[in-house]
Order: structure tokens, then C-alpha cells, then sequence
């Protein structure tokens, strides 16, 4: 009565554990929990694209040409009949209108590059505006940084390969803002890369080489990376929505075998079936109208992908500065936005959970997440930061928005010029206060309940208006997940108990950790923020007794 | 507060029914079992007749992959492909296939999950990752104890060698990186123009009948016309000799003191500026006649090119550099000089210093 795929299951387990062992080890990860809210799947889509990357990149490498060898083309494609073009493009041309599957491979590759690097990116804003990245998970963070930065690489080292006409422009422009704009070293670097001079060097290497970055070198180090992330995750385990049934000392969720292998493997094919459907009837980077690369040509209106935008816009928006300095240059009008500006807005972003641990003091586990609104600062500076990238990223597009709109780039260039400083400050801002302003609409939530809208007249001839209890997991989301107010943070002490006080960097941090807490709404407080006006909390009275916050997170 | 309005308590002893609890999960973690989720939804009771609906609407969608499946085997042998049109249709006809197939089998593993397999939400505890404090010290010691029998820490010869030794070791991936390319030497300095060279209109210079520029050739006053040296093809060359030709009024050029210059390098109003952009390189195209206003595609530097190619607005900071033309006596437009003025041309680099008439 033994059903035979029991049988053959049970069969392979006990082979498999006679010579490996392992069941033990494994009955326990087979019921791991994950939790089940959209906001973990953004990595996952990340992780999906890039295994469609590697599935689809390894079919193009069989057909691929990474040569910058001299051919005339005579091929299927009528219109360039006959035009002196690289093997790489010839190569890239023939793959797609010669290789069954070809085209729709070359281009489910490329639409997964770009999806591959937006779902890092918004990956990472779930993790930093919830505060995921804080102890323990800092080394993940870094970890994402570094992905995030190498998926860029990784893109642009793709796009440049098939050596057509709009990256080779996109190239042309790296080499002169990256190599060229690097003091000391810099033309050395560009002559080693290229081995000779842009574009062809003395042998044609550079696109040799390019291929065996973008295949071997970036794709071995993205994989390692990834492997470390995830085993770092597993062992670490996700992250909590705070609610009353998920607590700093619990994970809630569903069992790794059968629930979540079975979502995720859908979840995959989703994935891979949205790129498949956007590779069937979305064209991208037709490179057969661009034509092959020559140094005299350029497409008008041209853009990269959407990652490369940031720097794109800062190239365009930064003045003509440049130095010469004992009769040597230094282009700051290519250094600024290709190098320094990205340079320093990545280190910040890495360098972010340590800020916040120094300014905060927190030294504590977390894995409860932080709802945004209930870490204005934080909050602030993401969107701050992310302000300064989206201007950039739409800066990059100033000829389009121009033409699109019957603009003057002029004009564009320079608000962009000012929304590049003012931008992220009034992002800042504005977001701290709707943060603090949610944070009063809770709190007065809690107080007074929900509104209903019936008014009661009552006896003596006032008016009230009836309220009612808000529904538990609203009450227990609010109950469990409050702001800080200074009074919860960890007294700032110097190794023996002396509250930090004396010296410039103590007297700084006191008060990068008040930045952090002091507007936030005190518990008890009001809701409106006006209770010591109206004289029901006496100024400077005790704040009530402290509930949630730190300790219940 | 709680709903009893009692105020929650975090820190400090913990409630009795806190003890309770978490000795209850003690046994059932020795059991081997979990707490289901106290706010999960009820649990999922599979009635009969509904779990084998369920099983015929997934195998449904199985069915559909499976059937898309084969068509994109059939169609991948049907349709050949083969320039533009054929791989249009090819790309549809494959694509659909494969997306039908991911798309189904994802709907069907999701209805699965959602009808069939058990909807238990489950509590596992969490415990904090800091090691006991007697693993740590036992973990320090024995580590501390170990390093010392190796003697790493009595023979300070033994370390300082290793680290001498591990030095150039760390510098030979360096060295084996010299031969990648030659060193720069004047090759950012040099470009092919020599004195008497005639021009040819870029994109010819590889057809077996070059078009050589001559003085009549170019009469149109809004034209811009690329050109490049004659008998060069080699594109390293063509990125640094690229020309751009324009042809203005003699009363249009400015009386300034770069158009001065601009004047004495032109022929008859004809002049040959270099067509890469000083900013990052790319190759400039969008000419104004009206406003003599060059604009560059890529980054929206834009040049006076009646003022000596001056930036007028953009990320530019240099002039474009102009070559001195003049016409040969066949009547061809030919350079009058071996360097640019304003030179060299293309984007900044640290070894460039001030603008010279660099000659190559």
C-alpha cells in the first residue's frame, strides 16, 4: 500500500543520509520561518533577476564575439550591408537576427540588468528606512552596498560590450570622466585598460577584456557576495514587523518546506515570466539602429541606462571648472560628478548604520522593524538622499525634458543647479515634519480612538463627537512600535559612567543623539503637540512612565 | 497601554504569565513542537469536493505551461530566423510561449500554496546571537593559549620575516599588470594633421573613392561638416583628428581677440574646429546657424563658434581647439599647420597643463 513517490523519496533521503549524513541538521533549517509581507520580496526579485541574468547571460556568451576584429558586414541585416563594424557588433547583430531565441534572450538579458539594479535599490530603501541594517545585520548592509555598486559596473561593462554606436559614446565619455579626470594616474590607467590609446589601443584588447570582467571576474564576485548575504540572512533570520504577536525575541511565519519554497519558486517564475513578457514586446537597446561605434559619430538625444543617470546628471549640470595646478589639470567639472559626488553619496549610505549607532548610542540587538515615521531623522536623511539622486537621475534627461516640455535646457540646467542643494534639505525637512506629524495623528489615535463623525449633543447643550476603539492590530501596531524621546535613549557615558559632556566630539554626539529624538511626540502627549499650552501636562513635568520603544523592540 | 489599562511592562521581572509562557515553549521546544501565531488566521480545514476543485483548476495551469511548452518547441523549428523581420516574428512567437509557460506554472504553484498546502503560521523563539560569557572566555583562551605554542609571540624574527616576505608578494600583481599597455609617453599630445594634408568628409575615408573637401564643395552657411585626414582610417587617429567644418560670413566672426585668431586660421570663412567636445569627449554636432551656437549632444556644452569656438554655456571649460586651414593649389581644403590652436584636442587630463599649439 506504500505510494511508489514516497518510496522513491524516502529511498533517495536514506541514501543520501547514509553517506552524507545531515537529517538531523536538516529537519531543522525545513522549518525555518519566513515571514510573509510583500516588503521581503523586493531582494528576492533582485536575487530572481540575477539568476536570469546568469541563465541568459551563459546562452549569449556561445554566440558572443568578444573581438575587436575588422569585418564588412554582409550579413541578414540589408541596411548595414557593407559597413566596416567590430566582430563584437557583428557578432551581437548576427546573435539576435540569426540565432533562434536569440533576440528574445539578448533582450530578457538586458531587461533583467535593469531590473536587477532598481530592485537592489529598492531593496535597500525597505532596509533602510525600516532601520533592518542596524546590530546585528550591519555586515548585510555592507554587504547590499557593495552589491548595489559592482550591479552598476556590471551593467555598464554589458551595455559597452556589443560596441555599437550609443555605448560606444557612453564609453568614450567614462574614459574622459573617469580616467582622464584622475589625477597622477590616470592616463596610465586609461593606456593599461585600453592597452594604447581610446578607443582600440594598440591590439584591440579592451574588449577582450571587458568580456572577461563582465562574464567571469564581476559575475564570480556578485555570486560570492550573494552567497554571503543570503547564509548571513538564514543564520541571522528575517526581520519583524513589530506587532503584539512579533517581539524582539520571536520570528513569526511560515515553514521554509513546503510554504515558502513552494511561494518562492513561484514567485521566481513570476519573475522570470515579467522579463520574458517585457523581452517579447518591449524592444531595448536595438543596437542594429545605433550602427557600429567610429570616433565621429553620435546619436543626439542619446541616454544610458537608468543607473548610469546619476552620474549623466551630474555631468550635465556641474560648471565648467577645472584647475591647472603647476601645469598639471585638474578637470573638477568631470572629477566633481563622475568620481567625488557618487563616491561620497555610496560611502554615506554604507557608512550610515555606524553614524547612527555612534549619534544614537544604541548598542542593542534589533529585529523588530522600525516603522519610518517613528525615526523622523532617519527618515529625513533617506529621503534627503534620495532626493539628491533623483535630481541627478532626472538631470541626466535636461535635453529631453526640454524638448518634451518646449524648454530651454538653459533654464532646466540651471533649477537643477539649485534643486542639487535645496532639493535634499527641503526633503529633509518636509519629511521629518509629516513623520512627526503622523507620529501626533497616532498618538492621538490612542488617546482618543477613532473618529467616527457622530456628533452627540450632550445635556448641558455642548457638542461631542463619538469615538471608538481602534481595531487590535491597529492598536497593537501602534502599542508596540513608538518613537524614541530622548529620556529612552542610552545615557552617552565614557567607559566609566561619566556622562559625556567635555570635548567638541562628546558635546557633538549629545547632541547628534537629541537630533535624532527630541522632536519626536512623547507618550501621553496630547497628539497635537499642544498640551502644555492648554495646562494639562505641567511644563516640565515628568514624562509618563516609558512604554515600548527601546526595550519592547 | 493595554486594553485593561493596565500599563505594559518591558524590562524587569516578567509577569507570572510571562514565566508561564515561556516555560510552556521550553517544553514544547523539547517536544519538538511550535506555537502556532496567537493572531493567525483560522486554519485552513480542507473540505473534500473543495480541495478537488482546487486540484483541477492548478492542474489547469499546469496543463496551459505544458501546452505552451510544446508549442514553443514546435514554433522554435517552424519559424527560421534571419534578418530583422523573421527575428521579430520568431522573438514574439518564442517569447509568448515562454512567458505562458512561467506565467502559468507560477499561478498554478501559487494556487496550490493558497488552496492546498497548510496555512499554519507559526512562533519560533529567537535567541540573542552573543556566545555565554564562559564560551567566549574559553573560545579567548584557548585561542590566546594556541597562538602562543606556536611561538608567534616569543620570536619576533619569525614575524617580522613572515611580513618582509608577504610585502613584495602583495606588490607582484602590480608588476604583472605593467605590460597591459604602453605608457602614455606624447601620444595625449600628438595628432595626425600634418601641413598640406587635404581633408576627406568623414565616413568616406574607408570607400574606395575618398571625398576629398575643396574650397568650392563647402557654400552652404549653415552646414557643419565632419572631416578627417586624408588616408587615415585607423580609428585611434580619426578620435583625436575629427573635424568639424563650418563656413561663416567674414563679418560674423567676432572682433575679439580669439576671433582674430579664428579669422587668420580660416580660409575665406571656412573653419576647421576639432569635432571633440573638451568636456568628456564626445563627438559634437548640433550647429545653430543663426545664433553660430555649437552644441554637444551629450552633455549641452555649448560653443560660440563665432568667438573662437568660446564655451558659452555647459560643463565645458576650454574652447574647442581649431585647426588652421587654408586652400592647396588644386583648390582643396588642406591644414596649414601641424598642431591645433588651443591644443590638444579632447577632454582634460592631469599631464595637459595650459593650452598649447601642439604639433604631433
Amino acid at each position: 500500500m506504500q505510494d511508489p513517490t514516497k518510496k522513491l523519496l524516502a529511498g533517495t533521503g536514506k541514501a543520501l543520509d547514509d553517506r552524507f549524513g545531515g537529517a538531523a541538521g536538516l529537519k531543522k533549517q525545513m522549518k525555518k520561518l519566513f515571514p510573509d509581507h510583500w516588503s521581503f520580496m523586493l531582494g528576492e526579485i533582485a536575487l530572481y533577476s540575477f539568476v536570469v541574468l546568469l541563465l541568459t547571460g551563459v546562452f549569449l556568451t556561445f554566440f558572443f564575439k568578444p573581438s575587436m576584429q575588422e569585418v564588412v558586414y554582409h550579413g541578414s541585416y540589408a541596411n548595414l550591408d557593407g559597413l566596416r563594424m567590430s566582430e563584437a557588433y557583428k557578432s551581437t547583430i548576427d546573435l539576435s537576427f540569426d540565432v533562434r531565441g536569440g533576440l528574445l534572450m539578448r533582450q530578457i538579458h538586458h531587461w533583467a540588468a535593469l531590473l536587477f539594479v532598481a530592485a537592489i535599490m529598492v531593496h535597500m530603501m525597505r532596509i533602510f528606512f525600516t532601520g533592518a541594517f542596524r546590530k546585528p545585520r550591519e555586515v548585510n548592509w555592507l554587504i547590499g552596498i557593495t552589491l548595489f555598486t559592482l550591479a552598476m559596473l556590471e551593467g555598464f561593462a554589458g551595455y559597452t560590450l556589443p560596441d555599437d554606436l550609443l555605448s560606444g559614446v557612453g564609453l568614450r565619455i567614462f574614459v574622459s570622466v573617469v580616467f582622464e579626470a584622475i589625477p597622477i594616474v590616470g592616463t596610465y590607467l586609461l593606456f593599461f585598460t585600453f592597452g594604447g590609446p581610446f578607443p582600440d589601443g594598440l591590439q584591440g584588447d579592451f574588449i577582450p577584456r571587458l568580456f572577461i570582467v563582465h562574464v567571469l571576474l564581476v559575475p564570480g564576485i556578485l555570486l560570492a557576495l550573494i552567497g554571503a548575504h543570503m547564509l548571513i540572512m538564514w543564520h541571522q533570520k528575517h526581520t519583524v514587523w513589530a506587532s503584539r504577536k512579533q517581539t524582539n525575541r520571536n520570528t513569526v511565519g511560515f515553514p521554509f518546506f513546503p510554504h515558502f519554497i513552494a511561494k518562492t519558486t513561484a514567485f521566481f517564475m513570476f519573475v522570470f515570466g515579467a522579463l520574458a513578457l517585457l523581452a517579447t514586446f518591449a524592444q531595448i537597446n536595438p543596437i542594429w539602429m545605433y550602427g557600429p561605434y567610429n570616433p565621429v559619430d553620435v546619436t543626439a538625444g542619446a541616454q544610458p541606462d537608468w543607473y548610469i543617470g546619476i552620474l549623466e546628471g551630474g555631468l550635465r549640470i556641474m560648471p565648467g571648472v577645472e584647475s591647472v595646478f603647476l601645469g598639471h589639470t585638474i578637470p573638477w567639472n568631470t572629477l566633481i560628478p563622475a568620481l567625488i559626488v557618487p563616491g561620497l553619496l555610496f560611502t554615506f549610505m554604507a557608512l550610515y548604520p555606524f553614524f547612527e549607532k555612534w549619534a544614537t548610542g544604541d548598542n542593542s540587538e534589533h529585529h523588530v522593524l522600525n516603522r519610518p515615521r517613528n525615526v523622523p531623522t532617519r527618515t529625513g536623511i533617506g529621503v534627503a538622499w534620495l532626493a539628491a539622486y533623483m535630481i541627478l537621475l532626472i538631470a541626466g534627461g535636461n535635453d529631453i525634458i526640454a524638448k518634451t516640455f518646449s524648454l530651454s535646457f538653459n533654464t532646466i540646467t540651471w533649477i537643477f543647479r539649485f534643486a542639487i542643494f535645496l532639493g535634499p534639505v527641503i526633503a529633509f525637512v518636509v519629511t521629518k515634519r509629516i513623520c512627526i506629524g503622523l507620529q501626533r495623528k497616532e498618538e492621538h489615535l490612542l488617546h482618543e480612538g477613532v473618529e467616527t463623525g457622530v456628533i452627540k449633543r450632550l445635556p448641558t447643550g455642548g457638542y461631542e463627537e463619538t469615538t471608538r476603539t481602534p481595531s487590535p492590530e491597529l492598536l497593537g501596531r501602534l502599542e508596540t512600535n513608538r518613537p524614541d524621546v530622548p529620556e529612552d535613549m542610552p545615557a552617552l557615558t565614557d567607559g566609566r559612567g561619566v556622562e559625556a559632556r567635555n570635548g567638541i566630539v562628546k558635546r557633538l554626539r549629545v547632541s547628534a543623539q537629541r537630533w535624532y529624538t527630541q522632536d519626536n511626540v512623547a507618550r501621553g502627549a496630547h497628539g497635537d503637540g499642544h498640551a502644555e499650552e492648554r495646562g494639562e501636562v505641567e511644563p516640565g513635568a515628568q514624562r509618563p512612565e516609558l512604554t515600548g520603544g527601546r526595550t519592547s523592540d | 497601554m493595554t486594553d485593561n489599562g493596565q500599563p505594559r511592562r518591558h524590562g524587569g521581572t516578567p509577569t507570572s504569565a510571562e514565566v508561564a509562557e515561556s516555560l510552556a515553549a521550553r517544553r514544547r521546544a523539547e517536544r519538538g513542537e511550535r506555537r502556532r501565531s496567537p493572531d493567525a488566521p483560522p486554519e485552513r480545514h480542507l473540505d473534500d469536493t473543495e480541495a478537488k476543485r482546487s486540484e483541477r483548476v492548478i492542474a489547469t495551469w499546469f496543463i496551459v505551461a505544458f501546452l505552451a511548452g510544446v508549442a514553443f518547441l514546435v514554433l522554435y523549428w517552424i519559424f527560421p530566423a534571419g534578418g530583422p523581420i523573421n527575428a521579430g516574428v520568431s522573438n514574439k512567437l518564442l517569447g509568448g510561449c515562454l512567458t505562458l509557460i512561467l506565467m502559468s506554472l507560477a499561478i498554478g504553484v501559487m494556487l496550490w500554496v493558497k488552496r492546498l498546502m497548510p496555512n499554519k503560521e507559526m512562533v519560533d523563539e529567537r535567541h540573542e546571537f552573543r556566545s555565554s560569557d564562559e564560551d567566549r572566555r574559553e573560545f579567548g583562551e584557548y585561542f590566546v593559549d594556541t597562538a602562543e605554542s606556536t611561538q608567534i609571540t616569543k620570536r619576533p624574527l619569525l614575524r617580522r620575516t613572515l611580513l618582509l616576505a608577504a610585502a613584495p608578494l602583495g606588490l607582484l600583481p602590480l608588476w604583472l599588470l605593467r605590460d597591459m599597455g604602453p605608457l602614455p609617453k606624447k601620444d595625449m599630445f600628438t595628432q595626425p594633421w600634418r601641413k598640406g594634408m587635404r581633408m576627406v568628409l568623414a565616413g568616406t575615408q574607408d570607400s574606395d573613392s575618398p571625398r576629398l573637401l575643396k574650397l568650392t564643395d563647402i557654400t552652404d552657411f549653415g552646414s557643419a561638416i565632419s572631416a578627417v585626414p586624408e588616408g587615415i582610417t585607423d580609428f585611434n587617429q580619426i578620435a583625436t583628428a575629427a573635424l568639424l567644418v563650418i563656413r561663416l560670413r567674414p563679418d560674423e566672426i567676432q572682433g575679439t581677440r580669439r576671433g582674430a585668431l579664428q579669422r587668420k586660421a580660416s580660409v575665406n570663412g571656412i573653419c576647421a574646429f576639432s569635432k571633440i567636445c573638451t568636456h568628456a569627449g564626445c563627438p559634437i554636432s548640433l550647429y545653430q546657424q543663426r545664433t553660430h551656437e555649437l552644441l554637444c549632444p551629450c552633455h549641452q556644452s555649448t560653443f560660440d563658434m563665432s568667438d573662437g569656438a568660446k564655451v558659452v554655456f555647459g560643463p565645458a571649460v576650454r574652447p574647442l581647439p581649431q585647426l588652421p586651414i587654408t586652400v592647396d593649389k588644386d583648390g582643396y581644403l588642406v591644414a596649414n599647420a601641424k598642431y591645433f590652436i588651443n591644443g590638444p584636442v579632447g577632454p582634460s587630463f592631469w599631464e595637459r597643463g595650459p593650452d598649447r599649439n601642439t604639433n604631433g
